[in-house]
């Protein structure tokens, strides 16, 4: 029951197929292409349309030249004609007139000789012979050549016209011939226009191509023209004017050849654009169908595409990685079902309506829902009964607010109690929205009992512990009056014992016999002796009262303050005694001084049997602790009996050896043991003592 | 004597009483003391109220003053003879079987002029009655006491 939850980016962008993209992307690829081939194609037809009209000018360049050459020879020899001495004298023209004729066999044309006059009579022409009746000589329209020749004084080639007598075209040549300062005759000769046809003809011309030669005014003389030849149709134009005659070459290619290549290169074009498009379409459509499976085989589930397509190994890498996600996406929602389900606290989780995503056994069990399959399903629809408040809660929850109650009382209908510990906790999805919310609860009654339980035990104890505290305290209390009693109402009768003995002694002394008077002084000795026992007890007890008042204490300088103090009462004894510097310890400085005064008073004691008495204060470091040392090398002590030391009353020595009443070290113990420390004490008999002891810092 | 000195002296131990009164006789001060037996007695005294309304006599010269005494202790007769102008400069003397420093620092604290442990020792017992008696009525100049 897994519910993946897609959101879409707050920034929706335009979804763009597969396919689509890739047809894009092969346009994109085939446009340089297309583009490079329409440049190469364009370029390459410039190019060979320059060529051609390179080609053209020089074919129109050496047909001119040609032409020239062809004029030239024949104004040559009309030039010799008029220049031959038979010129000069009129009786020699009929050889003239042979030479003439001999020209005219030689180029084919027809010789001329006019006199210069309005008009020019003609003086003979080689078409008829010599002599005969010849009418003036007839001059053209357009560029005529004899006018011409005359007015520059120069051989001049005139336009075309058709011959009066021939009907044909033909072109004169005049050459001008000078007697003196101006000229008198003029040389013609007639050119058939089909001599220059021959000529024209025999060009070599690519095909289509048409060559003319035209006169000043524009009319045709002769052409050469290509198989389908429109005179409209002329795409380029080559013209180069004759230096010789008016006229010009006009070389044309035609459109249809100059477009030839154009269409040839145009289908070519349209064809290879057409393969590669197709090509390109296809291959698009193959890959993008084969991309598109395999990308929509991605987000699929499903098992792996048929191994015939080798597979992208990209893909197959998303594809593994997308299996592993999923795979680890599975394994983390089994493990939270199973996480939740067995959770052991009443647990589910909700949608933003309330409909319930997972739940908890124990929920289920808790709410009466055991058995029944709520996925899906409505909160309130399967409870209507709940409250404002709580549906107030829930709605709270959704706006995003953790509520949560750590003791919920809950009175239930059959009259139980129940105490319950919640939370409601919305959470979100991976867009950052609230996806609903979870609820958590937990009857802790039985927490709630056994707390109750501990407070009422607690304050039990506690008022155990106030109770026995008032106790002891009375205790104490108790025990400080009966110290002052003992102090007081002990002390009275010793005293009076003491007294009326002494009284008795003073007053009756001569009624009383040696032996009365003995029993008068025994009676003395036990009460002091009582006295200083009573005594004992009142500092035993003193030790264990008051409030300690802890704070560092030089036991160092206590020591020898109280050292001095022994040596000042007794100064006839000897005693070598040693203190190191330094010695602290946190106590309370009274008790300190009557544990040191009992600690030394006895080693100056008991040292008295020594030969040379020795009583050193020192310090040790032992498990952690710093231990204060007191060593004399008196009377020492049976090991067997170190636990006797230390009670009240009880002593190692007799009354004769070392007087005493065993308080001294009862009493040092009891100190001791208020501070928190411990004593201990070691020695053999006759080997002197030693007594250590610590106190917490 | 131009002026009548006495002791009176507090005390419940009648025994206590005989060696005090022994001692103070063998000085010849004897006759100069009154003794009463609880602190009732004292303020009654001293004050002039109850058995001794209207006796005789000014002020004693000193009080020897026992600490635990019945009805009324010692320490209360000390507070409120220090809280009555007739007897707030009497010299006072605790003299008691306790060396509790408690009762001591008290005694002071409540304006005891002197304190005084009775030793168990007669003789020292004697010789610690007999100089305080020679002290008090002899040696020290009291303050001047209003009948």
């Amino acid at each position: 029951m897994s519910t993946t939850q897609r959101q879409s980016s707050p920034q929706c962008r335009q979804k763009t197929s597969l396919a689509l993209f890739l047809r894009r992307l092969i346009w994109l690829s085939i446009l340089p292409l297309m583009l490079l081939s329409l440049w190469l194609v364009v370029d390459t037809l410039r190019a060979r349309h320059q060529q051609d009209l390179r080609q053209a000018a020089m074919l129109a360049g050496n047909f001119a030249t040609d032409l020239d050459q062809f004029l030239a020879s024949r104004i040559g020899a009309l030039q010799m004609l008029g220049n031959s001495p038979l010129m000069e004298d009129r009786s020699r023209w009929p050889e003239l007139y042979q030479e003439a004729r001999a020209y005219q066999s030689f180029f084919g044309s027809h010789v001329i000789l006019a006199e210069i006059g309005r008009p020019m009579p003609m003086l003979f022409n080689t078409r008829l012979p010599l002599g005969s009746k010849l009418p003036p000589l007839p001059i053209p329209k357009g560029k005529a050549a004899a006018p011409a020749a005359v007015a520059s004084g120069k051989p001049e080639v005139g336009d075309v016209f058709v011959g009066p007598v021939s009907k044909s075209p033909l072109c004169s040549i005049a050459v001008p011939i000078r007697r003196g300062n101006h000229t008198q005759y003029v040389l013609l000769t007639l050119l058939d226009t089909t001599l220059l046809q021959q000529r024209i003809d025999r060009r070599l011309l690519p095909e289509g191509w048409s060559i003319a030669v035209k006169d000043s005014s524009g009319q045709l003389i002769v052409r050469r023209s290509g198989a389908n030849h429109q005179e409209t149709d002329a795409a380029n134009r080559v013209v180069v004017k004759s230096e010789l005659a008016p006229w010009t070459v006009e070389l044309e290619i035609p459109k249809v050849a100059y477009r030839g290549p154009w269409v040839r290169f145009a289908i070519l074009l349209v064809l290879g654009l057409l393969v590669t498009t197709v090509a390109g379409v296809l291959g698009g459509s193959i890959a993008a169908g084969h991309l598109g499976r395999a990308v929509r085989g991605l987000v699929q589930s499903g098992p792996a595409p048929s191994p015939e397509v080798a597979e992208i190994a990209e893909i197959a890498e998303a594809r593994e990685f997308l299996e592993q996600t999923a795979a680890a996406k599975r394994e983390s929602e089994e493990r939270q079902e199973v996480f939740i389900k067995h959770a052991p606290a009443a647990l589910a989780m909700f949608d933003r309506h309330m409909c319930y995503l997972h739940v908890s056994q124990r929920w289920l069990r808790d709410y009466g829902l055991e058995g029944r399959d709520i996925i899906g399903m409505s909160h309130y629809d399967l409870f209507p009964e709940i409250t404002a408040e709580w549906r107030e809660f829930h709605q709270r929850g959704l706006a995003g607010e953790v509520i949560r109650s750590e003791a919920d009382r809950f009175d239930r209908i059959d009259g139980s109690v129940q105490w319950v510990r919640w939370e409601i906790r919305p959470w979100r999805l991976a867009g950052g929205g609230i996806g609903g919310i979870v609820l958590f609860s937990e009857d802790i009654s039985d927490v709630k009992k056994a707390q109750e339980e501990i407070q009422n035990l607690n304050a039990d104890l506690e008022r155990r512990v106030e109770l026995r505290t008032a106790e002891l305290k009375a205790a104490n209390q108790e025990l400080d009056a009966f110290a002052y009693a003992v102090s007081h109402d002990l002390r009275a009768p010793l005293r009076a014992m003491i007294g009326f003995s002494e009284a008795l002694r003073e007053d009756c002394a001569a009624q009383l016999s040696e032996e009365g008077l003995d029993h008068l002084h025994e009676i003395q000795t036990a009460g002091f002796r009582m006295g200083e026992l009573v005594d004992g007890l009142l500092v035993l007890s003193r030790s264990l009262r008051g409030t300690l008042d802890c704070q560092p204490v030089d036991v160092s300088a206590v020591a020898q303050r109280l050292l001095k103090d022994l040596e000042r009462a007794e100064p006839n004894r000897m005693v070598r005694w040693q203190i190191e510097e330094g010695l602290q310890v946190n106590g309370d400085p009274r008790m300190i001084e009557l544990l040191l005064t009992n600690l030394l008073s006895n080693a100056w004691k008991y040292s008295a049997t020594a030969s040379t008495p020795r009583i050193s204060v020192s310090s040790e470091r032992r498990d952690g602790r710093h231990f204060i040392m007191v060593t004399d090398n008196g009377a020492g002590f049976d090991m067997r009996h170190a636990q006797r030391l230390f009670k009240p009353f009880q002593r190692l020595h007799r009354q004769d050896e070392f007087p005493g009443i065993g308080i001294g070290l009862a009493t040092v113990q009891r100190i001791v043991n208020r501070h928190g420390g411990a004593i201990e004490a070691d020695g053999a008999p006759g080997k002197g003592a030693t007594f250590r002891f610590w106190l917490p810092s | 004597m131009a002026e009548h000195k006495t002791i009176l002296l507090v005390e419940d131990n009648p025994q206590d009483e005989k060696l005090i009164l022994r001692t103070l006789n063998r000085i010849n001060l004897a006759n100069e003391v009154f003794v009463v037996r609880d602190g009732q007695q004292a303020l009654d005294y001293l004050f002039r109220e109850g058995d001794f309304a209207g006796r005789a006599g000014g002020n004693p010269t000193v009080v020897m003053l026992d600490i635990n005494l019945p009805r009324v202790s010692g320490l209360e007769v000390l507070e409120r003879l220090r809280q009555d102008h007739r007897t707030h400069m009497l010299p006072i003397v605790i003299l008691t079987s306790s060396d509790e420093e408690q009762d001591r620092v008290k005694s002071y604290q409540e304006g005891a002029n002197s304190f005084v442990r009775k030793p168990l020792d007669f003789a020292e017992f004697a010789e610690t009655v007999a100089q305080l008696g020679i002290y008090w009525l002899a040696v020290n100049q009291g303050p001047k006491v209003e009948a």
